[in-house]
């Protein structure tokens, strides 16, 4: 009785205020998510119409943020641009989120040789800048992406692999873990089934941060002439060609980067809010 | 540290075996002929097995060679020199004005504590924290060079006083984000050091404030300093690749930036590996800081 207690025994999560920092996080997400799902319905222009005798035309009421060198309507690119860097935001986290944590519970839970041969592929990863990395992957493999997704898992599932081994080292300590054992349970089975999900949480929280950071990197792989080819409405890219006319037209590099910052501040608002969810979670 | 480095020659030596094509075709471009195509696969050693490849680029690693930059036609240790100054000089300045710019920030925020000064620092530290880098430093050019004059826009200047000038603008980008994280630790930190009892017994001991918070409080706090500088360091190395390239600053990341777009890659694959190198070998540094400060720890 006492084991079978134990097992099922993983806390169950209360209900709790909606914290306003989690709630703004969220009404910025739906934004988002609009925007992502519905630019081309949403935007005053389409993203690639040029118009060369509305080129670096300041921000009015009929261009909101102005128009850029082709005389393309900066906020209608800006919107557009939404899908494509919230898609590397998202798909480059959560490749490094499911490889760095099946990595990281092998590597807790199997011990031994295969803990070590992770491990030190980890610290190797480590040891460059993920920025250097990254950018190094993809201009030796080209950009676009998928090499951009490619490279942000390359570099950023180590951080997700170190965090799940930590749990699962704590967790197989815990006494279901012991029950799980004495029940005869097969390793998969007490690894996936019952580890893992009491493991996994603090790896979620670190993942919907980290798709900021993601987001910012994807920005400044655009930036660098790495990401997306133009004309293809990106962030990052669009301040890169913006920063030619900063002189004469400061809208075009400065509004891009004003839907980095939403975009940003949206996730690291929901992380916080996660991590806020967990510590109650946890107590 | 030895083993890692190894691994990451091998890291590395792979990087070109990525591109999807011939090296040598690659950087000879399509008007090379099949000769000398031949020649300079034999020179960069292509010809022969992998193995012998690795071995041949880790010798040359071990004796300083870091290969040849094809556009400069020179090698690229004999370039890094000069661009390697601008690098180190931008992200050491960058670490002083973050550490200059945290500090007053996170004694303001420990002392009101929930009070206005703490909310507004937790507001101006998120924002450098979820926007780009390089959109912070055009925003920065912006304001400071293109409309107010106060400050060059790019070059890297002569002379010491020089460096400190044109650097300024390209190096408090840089900062931001260090900062910003540095202002939120110390912030705990120095929460954590003020309910120390050794604060009480420097107050009993009738201390001036002054003294205890800049004495007793911060040393105490500083190895939260040296943590994050150690983390930070290598997000600094990456983001002074970006930096650099909005201020146009003749160092290794505007380097590295051209030389992928002009194909010479030996030149991206020796800055790849000395980037990492830099940052073991700060790593390394860092944990012997935390001895020096902390006797508690001890380097294995």
């Amino acid at each position: 009785m006492a084991v079978a207690e134990a097992v099922a025994s993983s806390p169950a999560p209360r209900r709790r205020r909606l914290q306003p920092s989690l709630a703004a996080g969220l009404v910025m997400l739906a934004v988002l998510v609009v925007v992502a799902v519905a630019a081309g319905r949403i935007a005053p222009y389409p993203p690639l119409a040029q118009s060369f005798s509305q080129a670096l035309l300041p921000p009015s009421a009929q261009h909101l943020l102005g128009t850029d060198n082709y005389g393309r309507d900066v906020f209608s690119r800006v919107l557009a641009a939404t899908r494509i860097d919230l898609e590397i935001g998202l798909l480059g986290t959560l490749f490094p989120f499911l490889l760095g944590s099946a990595l990281g519970a092998i590597a807790g839970y199997a011990g031994g040789l295969a803990d070590a041969l992770i491990m030190r592929v980890v610290d190797v990863i480590i040891a460059f800048p993920f920025l250097v990395l990254v950018i190094a992957f993809v201009a030796f493999v080209g950009g676009g992406t998928a090499n951009v997704v490619v490279a942000l898992t390359i570099g950023g599932w180590v951080g997700f692999a170190r965090l799940v081994r930590g749990e699962i080292l704590v967790q197989r300590q815990m006494e279901y873990a012991d029950a799980t054992r004495l029940l005869g349970y097969s390793r998969s089975r007490i690894l996936f089934r019952h580890l893992l999900p009491n493991a996994i949480p603090p790896a979620l929280v670190f993942a919907v941060s980290s798709i900021t950071l993601n987001i910012l990197t994807a920005a400044a792989l655009g930036f660098l002439g790495l990401g997306v080819s133009p004309p293809t409405p990106e962030w990052g890219l669009m301040m890169s060609e913006g920063e030619t006319f900063l002189f004469q037209a400061w809208w075009i590099a400065t509004m891009p980067g004003l839907a980095c910052l939403f975009a940003g501040l949206t996730f690291t608002l929901l992380g916080d809010g996660a991590s806020d969810l967990l510590r109650v979670r946890g107590q | 540290m030895i083993p890692v480095l190894i691994l990451v020659t091998i890291v590395s030596f792979f990087l070109l075996k990525l591109l999807p094509g011939d090296p040598a075709a690659m950087v000879l471009g399509d008007k090379a002929s099949d000769a000398a195509i031949a020649a300079f696969r034999h020179q960069l050693g292509l010809d022969q097995p992998l193995l012998a490849q690795y071995l041949l680029y880790v010798q040359h690693l071990a004796t300083g060679n870091l290969g040849t930059s094809i556009i400069y036609r020179t090698p690229v240790m004999e370039l890094m020199g000069p661009r390697a100054e601008v690098t180190g000089f931008l992200v050491v300045y960058s670490m002083v004005l973050g550490i200059l710019i945290a500090v007053p920030l996170a004694f303001a925020a420990a002392l009101h504590r929930d009070g206005w000064p703490d909310q507004l620092v937790r507001v101006v530290t998120t924002i450098p924290l979820v926007s780009p880098t390089f959109w912070i430093g055009l925003l920065l050019l912006l304001v400071f060079s293109v409309k107010l004059h106060w400050l060059p826009a790019t070059g890297f200047g002569e002379s010491f006083a020089d460096h400190l000038v044109h650097l300024f603008l390209p190096a408090l980008t840089l900062s931001l984000s260090f900062a910003a994280l540095l202002a939120r630790n110390l912030r705990a930190a120095i929460l954590d050091a003020l309910g120390r009892t050794f604060v009480d017994f420097a107050r009993a001991k009738g201390l001036p404030r002054r003294v205890i918070l800049y004495r007793h409080v911060l040393r105490a706090a500083l190895v939260s300093i040296v943590t994050i500088v150690g983390l930070q360091l290598s997000f600094a190395i990456g983001g002074a690749v970006v930096t650099e390239t909005v201020f146009a600053l003749p160092g290794l990341g505007t380097w590295m930036e051209q030389s992928i777009f002009a194909r010479d890659y030996q030149v991206v694959q020796s800055l790849t590996f000395i980037f990492a190198a830099g940052t073991i070998v700060i790593n390394l540094l860092t944990d012997l800081t935390y001895s020096v400060l902390d006797p508690r720890v001890t380097v294995d």
